[in-house]
């Protein structure tokens, strides 16, 4: 009697070679663009080209026990967790014993109403739950009594600091500089705390 | 009389699909190992506050937008000067502003070729340790800070480099004043802004 013998065909499945092919074809397109180089057209400088991959922007602030020994201004959205919710700006002070960590000293802040938001003027107004004050004014006047407390001689170790989330607009740092600059001497810098991904 | 053999098929992992899955997660990983930074560390960087009187720079950090910055070094006196002669025919307030405008055409750098000229700036500062750098970064006020905050923070590199920083754009920089100058004997720009 006689048998057929089935010779099984021994190769590459059309289907997944295509797949490999797009793979490697996609890999070196993506490697390709970050080794190369780009010319910048005034200046004829090469540089390594910068390639634009999503970045994870930190929008909120690290819950830092570290104790406080200055004013600190902090800025971060009312709720750290929702990138919507208003932007405000909590000063910090610290305790007369340097006893306290900034968790603590937000705390205090909070209900010492310590705070003001940025807010449009309209919004800041219609809504009687936000305080009325404007941020601008209420910085400058934070800076100022405790620079009138604490800095009332010019000393190079006077400072304050200002801890921020990346999006803050550089508006709001400047208005800082400038305050702290109107006080001549007595705060000769600031010390500016971001929180940064790289 | 003949029987079939029981055919037992060996379960081996299929090589077309085992590199199809390397390649895939090798791609992932080279790809997400870029995306990913790590969260939540925090930086601090010494800012000095601003005087309100005139200064010197050796190099002057315009922000113009995320993609663009006005760098603006001594190597600027010879233009300006060179100009300064070829547009004699127009008067002060054109040819300040014809002089800044191609001062910007001609300086304006992406954010890699920024990059480049900060890591040149710094290095040379490193090589020359008893000399001091000045260097101001001017940046328009709708800008989130951490911008200038990164400039400043290639700056604090160099012990000798000397920086500030001040709120402005690049249209008040167009309606300012240039002049060449001497300094100590060196012809320098006079920026009235």
């Amino acid at each position: 009697m006689a048998f057929k013998r089935i010779y099984e065909k021994k190769g590459l499945s059309l289907t997944s070679l295509i797949d490999i092919i797009f793979l490697l074809l996609i890999f070196f397109m993506a490697t390709l663009n970050m080794s190369s180089v780009v010319s910048d057209r005034n200046q004829g400088i090469y540089t390594q080209k910068k390639f634009d991959l999503p970045e994870i922007r930190n929008r909120k602030t690290a819950p830092v026990q570290e104790i406080l020994y200055t004013l600190m201004l902090q800025i971060e959205h009312e709720d750290p967790q929702n990138v919507n919710s208003p932007l405000v700006v909590y000063a910090l002070w610290p305790s007369r014993g340097d006893s306290m960590n900034i968790s603590q000293a937000k705390l205090q802040a909070i209900e010492k109403k310590r705070y003001a938001y940025f807010l449009p003027e309209s919004e800041r107004i219609s809504n009687p739950k936000i305080p009325d004050v404007s941020p601008y004014v209420f910085i400058s006047d934070a800076i100022n009594g405790y620079a009138d407390r604490y800095y009332r001689s010019a000393d190079p170790k006077n400072h304050i600091e200002v801890r921020a989330i990346q999006e803050t607009k550089y508006q709001i740092i400047n208005h800082i500089l400038n305050t702290c600059a109107s006080l001549g001497d007595r705060i000769q810098h600031i010390y500016i705390r971001t929180l940064s991904g790289e | 009389m003949p029987f079939k053999k029981k055919s037992f098929k060996r379960d081996a992992v299929e090589l077309v699909s085992l590199i199809d899955m390397i390649f895939i997660l090798l791609v992932f990983f080279l790809v997400t190992s870029f995306a990913i930074k790590m969260p939540l560390q925090e930086r601090s960087l010494m800012v000095p506050t601003p005087e309100n009187k005139p200064g010197r720079a050796q190099i002057f950090i315009q922000i113009v937008n995320e993609n663009e910055v006005f760098w603006l070094d001594q190597s600027a006196n010879r233009d300006v000067k060179a100009w300064d002669q070829e547009l004699f025919y127009l008067l002060g307030d054109q040819k300040n502003r014809e002089i800044i405008s191609r001062l910007v055409r001609r300086n304006t750098l992406s954010p890699g070729a920024l990059q480049q000229k900060l890591s040149r700036f710094v290095s040379n500062a490193q090589l020359h340790r008893n000399r001091t750098y000045f260097t101001v970064v001017r940046c328009p006020d709708n800008m989130p800070y951490v911008i200038v905050m990164k400039i400043l923070s290639s700056l604090s590199q160099a012990d000798n480099i000397e920086y500030g920083c001040l709120g402005g754009t690049l249209q008040d920089l167009l309606k300012s004043k240039v002049t060449t100058g001497t300094y100590q004997g060196k012809t320098v720009l006079k920026l009235d802004f």
